[in-house]
């Protein structure tokens, strides 16, 4: 069971994910996301602040729906992933695909923020 | 006698989450630490997943049966199912260097499983599919 929640930052629409991502839960996360899309909210932030797993699953629900954000002129940034999470993320080489950033607050204001004025997203040490 | 650890649970993906407390639970309980019991647990989940998407036929759902136990420095865990069989070898290794136009959508749970155990091994024959991660215990 995941629990899916949203709201207005800034520019962005966020969903933050409660619970374990596997693939019983995808289809869920991927039917929020489309419908966020089609609805105009291409400017996405997903908070993993709660999310305690994510599988190859979870995954690729989220590489669609970066791919549909941009496609559509927007973007798909993922905030305050716990460490488990992140390193699922590295695993699979995804932190190279998506913006990683520690607060909600930055990656929503990442969207808007001219290049070189807002804090740079993750890096690992 | 040796410890093992037990779990048969019908082939839904409902199961995900309880077949992954399982695992935990067992890796624990047999000498591995917190990050390689949720290493294992991770193996374990992508290969329930592939077993009751791909090799169980849709509506037709089966058992999957899971045990773990020790072996000489290995936590051994054995997924038992009666499905379609499956050619790990044949699977390609996706590139997760690649920028996000090149990345396939597939192929990463058996990346994962490979990444996350010291070995698999997988026998296909009548009696079902046998697969068989191992994962080595701290000293």
């Amino acid at each position: 069971m995941i629990e899916l929640t949203q709201s207005q930052c800034g520019q962005a629409l966020v969903i933050a994910v409660t619970g374990r991502i596997d693939a019983s839960v995808s289809p869920q996360l991927e039917e929020t996301l489309r419908q966020a899309l089609a609805e105009g909210h291409i400017r996405l932030v997903v908070n993993l602040a709660g999310a305690s797993y994510i599988s190859s699953s979870g995954l690729r629900t989220l590489l669609v729906a970066v791919r549909q954000a941009r496609e559509q002129g927007g973007d798909l940034k993922l905030c305050a992933p716990a460490p488990r999470v992140r390193q699922v993320f590295a695993l699979a080489g995804f932190d190279m695909v998506f913006e990683l950033w520690e607060s909600c607050e930055q990656a929503a204001a990442s969207f808007s923020a001219p290049q070189g004025e807002c804090p740079q997203p993750w890096v690992d040490d | 006698m040796a410890q093992a650890y037990a779990l048969t649970v019908a082939s839904d993906l409902r199961n995900l989450e309880r077949i992954a407390e399982f695992v935990t639970g067992a890796a624990t309980a047999l000498g591995l630490d917190d990050q390689g019991a949720f290493e294992i647990q991770m193996a374990v989940d992508e290969a329930c997943t592939n077993i009751i998407e791909y090799a169980y036929e849709p509506g037709t759902p089966g058992e999957i049966e899971i045990r773990c136990e020790i072996e000489e420095d290995d936590l051994v865990v054995t997924i038992h199912d009666r499905g379609r069989p499956f050619d790990l070898s044949q699977a390609p290794e996706p590139d997760t260097t690649c920028s996000l136009d090149e990345r396939q959508i597939g192929g990463l749970g058996i990346h994962f499983m490979r990444k996350l155990t010291d070995r698999l091994s997988l026998q296909c024959g009548p009696e079902g599919n046998v697969l068989r991660m191992y994962k080595r215990r701290p000293r």
